[in-house]
Formats: C-alpha cells, sequence, structure tokens
C-alpha cells in the first residue's frame, strides 16, 4: 500500500509540474462545453435537450483523453527511458503501478469533472445530477474501463510517438462513433456495429442515463457490457504489462 | 570465501543463435567482479539471467542460495542494480526519488541517512534534470543501494562522466565493497576494470576467454613483454642483433623493442647506448594492459578453440 500511495503522490506531483498536461486537463473541458453548447445548444437528441447532455458527454470524452495521454503514454514514455526496468528489479509488482496510475486518473479526472460542471453550470445554466449515487457508481466503472482500456492499447507500442499515434487514433474515433459528438442514431450501420465494440458508446450511456436521472432499465444489458469490459481490460492490462 | 553466485554450465539461446555457451564461473562474497568483453560477447545477456529478468535455456544459476528466475520476489529484496542508461522522470526530485524507491522494499529504509551518506542533502530539492551527469550517477547508485543489498550489479557506471566524477564514483563502489558487498561490474573502459575489480570474466562470443585478477590475466595473456626507449641515436640494426629481441617497432621518436629475455636485452641495450655515447630521454617497461587484451580477443578466441 505504502508504495501505492508514495508512487501515486509522486506522480500527482509531476503531473502539477507539467504544464502541458495542466493546460490539457483544465482548459479542454471549459472549451469544449463552451464550443459544442454554441454550436449545438439548440438541437434536441431524441426527446432529450443537447445541452443537458453537455457534461456527461464531455466527462466521458476526458476519461478517455486521461486514460490515453496522461496515464498510458507516460507508462510508455517510462518503458522507453528505462525507468520501468529501474522499477522491475524492485520489489514492486506491474499491478500496483497500473493501480497507483489509475488512482492518478481518477484525482486528474475530478478536476475535469469539477471543471466541467461548474463550466456547464455558469455558461449554460446546467443542473447537477439528481441521483449522485448512481452517478458515482458509473463514474467509476467507466474509469476502470477506460483507464485499463487506455494503459492497454498504449502498451502496445513500446515508443512515446507510437503510443501518441495509438491514443489521437483510438480518441478520434471513439468520439465520433460513441454518440457523444454526433448522434448514434444517425451513424450508418456499419458504424453503428463499430461503436458497439468501443468502451466509450457504453460509458457515454451509463453516464447520460445516470446524469439525466433516466431509468437504467432499458440499458442494463449495456452496463453488463461495460462491466465486463472493465474486467477483460483490466485482467488484460496486468497481463500484457511490458517493462521494456 | 563463500560463494555468492554461482553459475554452472549455463546456455541461453534466441532460436538457432546461441547468446551463451556453456558458462560455469562463480562470484565470491565481497568482491569487485568485472565482466567485460566486446559488444555481443553475452554480458548483458548473462547479467540479466543472474538479475532474474531472463530465463536460462540450460544450466544451474544460484544467486544467495535463491534460484532467480523461480524466487526473483525474494531475490529483488537482496540485489540492487544501477542500469547504464536508466534516466528519472525529469521533474523528480532527488528527495522524491529516494523516498519512491524506499517505498518498493519491505524493510524500513532510513531516508535522511541516505541523503547525507551520500553528501545528496544540498540536492535534495534539486529536479533530476538539473544534475550533473556526476551527481546523476552518484544518485542512481544510491537508489540502486538505499536497501543495503548484499550484490549490487552496476551496467557501465562511469559512461559518459568526465574524470573527477569518474573517481568519485570509484571512491563510493569501492567503499560500497569495503563494507562487504559484491559487485557485479561490466564496462568497456580497461581503466575502470584494471582500477577497480578484484577478478574479471572476459567474454567472447558467449564465453568467457579469461578470469583471474587483472594483473594474472595480463601476465598469461599478454606473453610479448617490450621495452619502450626514447633514443634518437640507437641504430635499430645493431638493436635487432641483440639476442633475445624478435622484433623492433619506431613510431614517435619511441622505440618498442619486443623480447623473449627482457633482463638480458636491457642490459645489452645499454651497454650499446654506453659504449656509442648516447643520450636517454625516456625508458620504460611494457607489459601490456587489459586494453591489450581486449584487441586480442579474437586470436584469444581462436587459441581456446584449438
Amino acid at each position: 500500500m505504502k508504495a501505492i500511495h508514495i508512487l501515486t503522490l509522486i506522480e500527482l506531483k509531476l503531473f502539477f509540474r507539467d504544464l502541458q498536461s495542466l493546460i490539457w486537463t483544465f482548459i479542454f473541458p471549459f472549451v469544449m462545453i463552451y464550443f459544442l453548447g454554441l454550436l449545438f445548444g439548440n438541437s434536441a437528441v431524441g426527446e432529450m435537450d443537447y445541452k443537458t447532455l453537455l457534461i456527461p458527454n464531455m466527462i466521458a470524452l476526458c476519461l478517455l483523453s486521461t486514460a490515453l495521454f496522461t496515464l498510458g503514454t507516460r507508462i510508455v514514455s517510462y518503458k522507453e527511458s528505462q525507468l520501468l526496468k529501474t522499477y522491475q528489479i524492485t520489489p514492486l509488482h506491474s499491478i500496483r503501478i497500473i493501480l497507483s496510475f489509475c488512482l492518478l486518473g481518477v484525482i486528474i479526472s475530478l478536476f475535469s469533472i469539477i471543471i466541467a460542471c461548474v463550466s456547464g453550470h455558469f455558461i449554460y445554466n446546467l443542473q447537477p445530477p439528481i441521483y449522485l449515487i448512481a452517478v458515482i457508481f458509473s463514474l467509476m466503472l467507466s474509469m476502470v474501463t477506460l483507464f485499463s482500456f487506455g494503459i492497454l492499447v498504449t502498451g502496445i507500442s513500446s515508443t512515446m510517438q507510437g503510443a501518441a499515434g495509438i491514443s489521437v487514433l483510438a480518441l478520434n474515433l471513439q468520439t465520433f462513433l460513441s454518440g457523444g459528438v454526433i448522434p448514434y442514431q444517425i451513424l450508418p450501420l456499419p458504424l453503428k456495429i463499430v461503436a458497439k465494440a468501443l468502451p466509450l458508446h457504453y460509458v457515454n450511456d451509463i453516464l447520460t442515463f445516470t446524469w439525466t436521472g433516466q431509468s437504467v432499465n432499458s440499458i442494463w444489458l449495456n452496463i453488463i457490457i461495460l462491466i465486463g469490459m472493465a474486467f477483460v481490460f483490466f485482467i488484460l492490462s496486468i497481463r500484457c504489462f511490458r517493462w521494456t | 570465501m563463500e560463494t555468492v553466485i554461482q553459475i554452472e554450465n549455463l546456455k541461453k539461446s534466441f532460436g538457432s543463435f546461441e547468446a551463451i555457451q556453456d558458462l560455469t564461473f562463480s562470484i565470491r562474497k565481497g568482491e569487485i567482479f568485472g565482466i567485460i568483453g566486446p559488444n555481443g560477447a553475452g554480458k548483458t545477456t548473462t547479467i540479466e539471467i543472474i538479475e532474474g529478468l531472463q530465463e536460462c535455456s540450460s544450466g544451474k544459476v544460484t544467486v544467495l542460495g535463491y534460484d532467480p528466475w523461480k524466487d526473483a520476489k525474494k531475490l529483488k529484496e537482496n540485489i540492487g542494480v544501477m542500469f547504464q542508461h536508466t534516466n528519472l522522470q525529469s521533474k523528480i526530485k532527488v528527495g522524491e526519488a529516494i523516498e519512491l524507491f524506499a517505498s518498493f522494499y519491505p524493510r524500513q529504509i532510513d531516508t535522511t541517512l541516505a541523503l547525507e551518506n551520500l553528501k545528496l542533502e544540498p540536492f535534495r530539492h534539486t529536479y533530476f534534470k538539473n544534475l550533473s551527469g556526476g551527481w546523476k550517477q552518484k544518485l542512481l547508485l544510491t537508489l540502486a543501494t538505499l536497501h543495503s543489498p548484499s550484490i549490487v550489479f552496476l551496467d557501465e557506471p562511469s559512461t559518459g562522466l568526465d574524470p573527477k566524477s569518474r573517481r568519485e564514483l570509484w571512491k563510493m563502489i569501492v567503499s560500497l565493497r569495503d563494507a562487504g558487498t559484491t559487485i557485479v561490474l561490466t564496462t568497456h573502459y580497461m581503466e575502470e576494470a584494471e582500477q577497480l575489480c578484484d577478478r574479471i570474466a572476459i567474454m567472447n562470443h558467449g564465453s568467457v576467454v579469461g578470469l583471474d585478477t587483472p594483473q594474472k590475466l595480463i601476465q598469461s595473456l599478454n606473453k610479448d613483454k617490450s621495452i619502450l626507449i626514447a633514443c634518437k641515436q640507437l641504430n635499430i640494426a645493431l638493436v635487432q642483433k641483440i639476442a633475445g629481441v624478435s622484433r623492433v617497432v619506431s613510431k614517435n621518436n619511441l622505440l618498442q623493442i619486443f623480447t623473449d629475455t627482457i633482463e638480458w636485452t636491457t642490459f645489452e641495450l645499454f651497454k650499446l647506448i654506453s659504449t656509442e655515447g648516447l643520450i636517454v630521454d625516456d625508458f620504460r617497461f611494457s607489459t601490456g594492459s587489459l586494453d591489450d587484451l581486449f584487441v586480442k580477443l579474437p586470436q584469444l578466441q581462436e587459441e581456446m578453440m584449438l
């Protein structure tokens, strides 16, 4: 526990010392909420007002970008600089590294969520969720799924350049197919099938349903799929973890 | 003396390529053991098998009584490793790095004492990227030895360091050995191996081609003894006629005289100089060095195979 605690704390300090990461984390949610609200604020998605979905969609995107760019890419950079090899020769187990990075992701995401909520409230008078416990549960499930997904897919690469390429591809593909930016209903069938294989689609569903106070009975299958994805990605991220 | 690392008939293959061929040697407690050899000699593979980072194809390796591959967790608590190209996070502070690495070990580590022992206290709040090359290496050595390991592996520890920093690092390594720690060192710097190592294994093409103290290795493998002399008017033809002289090489006002009977040749040489009334500017015996050995490695390998 001590190693996880100190590793998380030091990684958090390092995160706050990196100006680029700070700008990305703090400015991105604000800018996206402002512009998406400005562009599509008056439209509707099904029976829902687009603006109502703005915050949960933005949180889903922030979680994914944190998973890919802050967590996954950082681990790959440590692999490239042989820092992980230096960790490998100590009694530190890979599961502790993954857990501490997931914990780091939770803390960073909390900042993004607060900024998204505050921006939404002050710019568009968006209201906080009614069922807070349901939202917290869906956030936790989303974080486990996306963070382990980010660490898993970026870990395919052994270089920073490769990891950055994978991250950009994974982020853009899921952003456009998840239903967060372009409504899922208007996607052609082949893209709908691809979207169903990506975790952000389910994260978007569970976050928007719980955030807007809708009954999750209609998406129970999506929740089970997301729990399955969380389990599989977490196990795979540990099994496929490479020190060098 | 107690053996801490025992390697018997070690083999490691990558597909059809045999990186390590039937390696057998042991390392004693409290010695600085050097492993030298050209790139691709199998040094890194051997070391990584001993550290438990790679599994051997066949043979037996025992480190502190543990099988490095099967008992990796226990072994890692008792060894320290300083890799050649390690880079910590550029904006991690020295104190934070020590605190972080100390947290990886189950035993309690006094981080303040570690900082003070290696005079790192003034740099506690300095970012890793702002340290000089010498201090970076000192910090990495500190991180590798925080938990008082029984064995420390050093991979090219002084690469890229200026002579002053290199000597300071050597002092740290020697003081670790004096405190009872076994040190396994790989290096390309023959001077470093000669200065630091109690024993050296010379590797080439996955085999050990020589293993002994640096002095004995030089004596046994450098059979060509020679005399170096700077004497402007010395007649090379006359020198070649001295009994025992096999060849004379002239370079930069210096004559290198190779001989089988160094004492007799020296006597005859000075007799000649005295008779001719010449002036000697420089004179020394050349017994060779590890550098010479390193250059001769392919030849040594052939001799061993014959």
